[in-house]
């Protein structure tokens, strides 16, 4: 069967393929709209890169009992951030709510790297730290963060409802993906396989849903603070 | 088939449900290559385990955009149903979708389209609508001027003066109708509250009345209680009286068998009278006929004395001779003393003789006398036998007629004697039954005195009673007199109505309706003859 470096090849350039088309579809949206999809490109483009680099073996730092995969942890600190940190600013949410949110995901994401190279406490306190977070994340968004989005225009409020309900289901298959991974569920090639999967899912999807979604941005100028305003013209998009 | 997934789901829908199956399949496919390939069974549990993340994965942001998109589109729906209900018909209703979804949409644009029609019916009703409803306002100017007349017409009854008139000359019916109802419901009142007066005079005088005949009968009752206590007193002396009475009963009982037992004795006495009525009877007969002999010896008696009559009418007759010679002697004695005297001495023998027969004719001359009254006085004892024979015969007839009747009276004395006699057995037997009664008359004279004590005790309690109720009666005058002050309280308070009857064809008590506006003023107590 195919190579784990094998399959992080072809993913790279799915990745490389997929910044060009949004990249493409970028230049489609209106210029104010773009300065929030340029992240989102951008970390697809960085994580073409950190997984060619992953699949030639380069940036794997030995730390403890284990290895640190360097190029993905870039990639991750750099693409949770930013999705949670996006969800919480199509809320509306202040800036503490903000930093809480970015905070979160970081812990996190650093609770996988203790339990991945850590043993004894830390190797406990890690999984611990990610359940921890992903509760307090879930009490946030479905808490104030809903409240004050219900104060933002409907399609932004709406927005922002479509992109918490997929990124915390998403992170919830990576968290149990992740306990599954620590307990050895996975042969190698299955677990470059998801992983890789979940990680296209949430770079390339949630960015792409975020290109289409951005002209939502616009017009929370001319309908911030009327939520019960209905557009004269709605049409369906099935998005 | 993509047809009908997309009639289903809609394009788009369809697309991202056909890619993610094919991505499912394709990663099943993959980790079954895996599985084959590497041949160990910890493979294919990681072939699984990835196989069921990927699933979940695909599934779960697969159903996430689904409702979510059904979820946005019936908030759509539920937006455009709003704006509709708020009356926003020109909102656009589309939808790319072919999906029941579009289908809905386009269900609720045609709905939209329609209401927007019947909206704009609506409209022009509306205007209709306007229209009328500046005829309705017209109206309801007039209704509120009726309404204002109303209004005070109802403080005026409501402060008790129930002389106003409303108008009925007008177009409005209900308003005519209420006007009518009103004056009908002022007469009415005003009859009433006449009535009212009436009645309250009346009972004010019947409460007087009444409290007067509570007094009345207060002090009746209290010379009832009096007369009752008397009457028990009287029925106890009456009841010691007839104490009396049955030992005078007993008594009277006592004597009455010694009154049969005397009727006995005197039936019997009469009985023996009767025998002796009869033999006096007899006796009687026996009498009579000694009578009768007796009549026969007067009669010869009376022969007998007119025989010695007759003889002493010649022994008088003699006397006479005698007396004339007794006279004659005397004269002659007379003579011989003169011649004697004349003859001196030798006529003293001669005078002696003279005297001699002068004494002897004296002596006869007192003896003829004598014989003349004792013939006179035998003459008058012979008349007067002669008399009492006569008048003996005369009352022996009497006595024998007397006799007779007598007879016939004993006869009749027997007969009554028997009757008496059967005329005490008849006593004596009523006397035996007057005996019994007088028992049951003692008896009857016990069963009277319980009684009259009994009635004494009840008199006592009635006595009692009456006392109560002249109390009651008390009462009574004091509730009476307190339902008059009461009634004249109200007779006061409905005397500050003023209704149509008391306020009569006083020109000055008259109201007008609707005098403040100055229309339709109409002038009212006309005395209600035609007051509705």
């Amino acid at each position: 069967m195919m190579e784990p470096a094998t399959v992080r090849l072809v993913v790279a350039g799915v990745y490389a393929l997929s910044a060009l088309a949004l990249a493409v579809a970028l230049l489609r949206q209106p210029p104010a709209a773009r300065k929030y999809c340029y992240p989102f490109v951008a970390v697809v483009a960085v994580t073409a890169v950190t997984v060619g680099f992953r699949a030639i073996g380069v940036g794997t730092v030995p730390i403890g009992s284990g290895e640190l995969d360097a190029p993905q942890a870039l990639a991750d600190y750099l693409s949770y951030p930013l999705l949670f940190g996006f969800t919480a600013f199509l809320a509306g949410a202040s800036r503490r709510y903000l930093g809480v949110v970015v905070v979160t995901a970081v812990i996190m994401r650093a609770g996988y790297d203790f339990a991945e190279l850590g043993e004894g406490v830390l190797g406990t306190a890690g999984p611990l730290t990610i359940l921890g977070g992903y509760v307090l994340l879930v009490g946030l968004y479905f808490g104030p963060l809903a409240s004050a989005a219900e104060r933002r225009s409907p399609k932004r409020a709406l927005f922002y409802r479509k992109m918490r309900n997929l990124i915390l289901f998403v992170f919830a298959i990576l968290i149990g993906w992740a306990m599954l991974q620590l307990f050895g569920f996975f042969d190698p090639f299955t677990q470059v396989v998801t992983l890789e999967y979940i990680d296209l899912l949430l770079r390339v999807g949630f960015a792409a849903f975020v290109v289409m979604n951005a002209r939502t941005l616009l017009d929370e100028g001319s309908t911030a603070g009327d939520p019960g305003t209905l557009p004269t013209a709605a049409t369906s998009t099935a998005d | 088939m993509i047809s009908s997934i997309t009639d289903h789901y809609g394009r788009r829908v369809g697309v991202l449900l056909l890619g993610a199956l094919v991505t499912t399949l394709g990663f099943v496919a993959l980790f079954g290559m895996h599985t084959a390939t590497v041949g160990t069974a910890d493979a294919g549990l990681a072939a699984l385990t990835a196989t069921a993340i990927v699933v979940t994965l695909n599934i779960g942001l697969l159903g996430i955009v689904l409702v979510g998109n059904i979820a946005v589109d019936l908030r759509r729906l539920m937006a455009v149903t709003a704006a509709i209900r708020g009356g926003d018909f020109d909102v656009t209703v589309e939808s790319s979708r072919s999906d029941e979804i579009g289908r809905l949409f386009q269900a609720t644009d045609e709905m939209r389209a329609s209401l927007k029609q019947a909206s704009e019916e609506s409209e022009r009703a509306r205007e209709d609508a306007e229209a009328a409803r500046l005829e309705a306002e017209t109206l309801t100017d007039e209704l509120l001027d009726h309404a204002d007349e109303i209004g005070r017409a109802m403080e005026h009854a409501a402060g008790g003066d129930f002389t106003t008139r409303l108008p009925e000359e007008t177009d409005i019916d209900a308003v005519r109708r209420i006007a009518g109802a009103y004056n009908e419901m002022t007469a009415d009142l005003s009859a009433t509250l006449a009535d009212l007066h009436a009645f309250a005079a009346e009972v004010g005088s019947t409460s007087d009345e009444m409290a007067r005949r509570a007094n009345d009968v207060s002090e009746m009752n209290e010379s009832v209680a009096a007369e009752m206590r008397e009457l028990a007193d009287a029925i106890d002396e009456q009841t010691e009286r007839l104490r009396t009475a049955a030992a005078e009963t007993d008594d009277f009982s006592a004597m009455t068998e010694e009154i049969a037992s005397t009727t006995d004795t005197v039936a019997a006495d009469a009985t023996a009278a009767a025998e002796l009525g009869e033999t006096g009877d007899r006796h009687a007969e026996a009498v009579i006929e000694s009578i009768h002999e007796i009549v026969d010896l007067l009669q010869d008696l009376e022969t007998l004395v007119e025989g010695l009559d007759d003889r002493m009418d010649g022994v008088a007759e003699t006397t006479d001779l005698i007396a004339g010679i007794a006279e004659q002697t005397n004269i002659l004695a007379l003579n011989a003393s003169i011649e004697a005297s004349r003859a001196g001495g030798d006529g003293d023998g001669f005078a002696v003789v003279a005297d001699e027969v002068k004494s002897l004719a004296e002596e006869t001359r007192a003896s003829t006398v004598t014989i003349d009254d004792t013939i006179a006085e035998v003459t008058g004892e012979v008349e007067a036998v002669t008399a009492e024979t006569t008048e003996a015969l005369s009352q022996i007839d009497e006595t024998t007629a007397a006799a007779a009747e007598a007879g016939d009276t004993i006869g009749t004395l027997t007969d009554t004697v028997e009757e008496i006699d059967a005329a005490m057995a008849d006593i004596a037997q009523a006397t035996d039954e007057g005996a019994m009664g007088v028992e049951r008359v003692a008896s009857t004279v016990d069963s009277v005195h319980e009684s009259a004590e009994t009635a004494a005790e009840r008199a006592r309690t009635l006595a009692s009673t009456a006392d109560e109720t002249a109390t009651t009666m008390d009462d009574v005058r004091d509730t009476a007199s307190s339902l008059s002050d009461r009634t004249e309280t109200l007779e006061r308070r409905l005397a500050a109505f003023e209704t149509r009857t008391n306020v009569g064809d006083g020109a000055s008590d008259r109201r007008e309706v609707g005098s403040e506006t100055g229309a339709q003023a109409t002038v009212v107590a006309d005395g209600g003859g035609d007051a509705r």
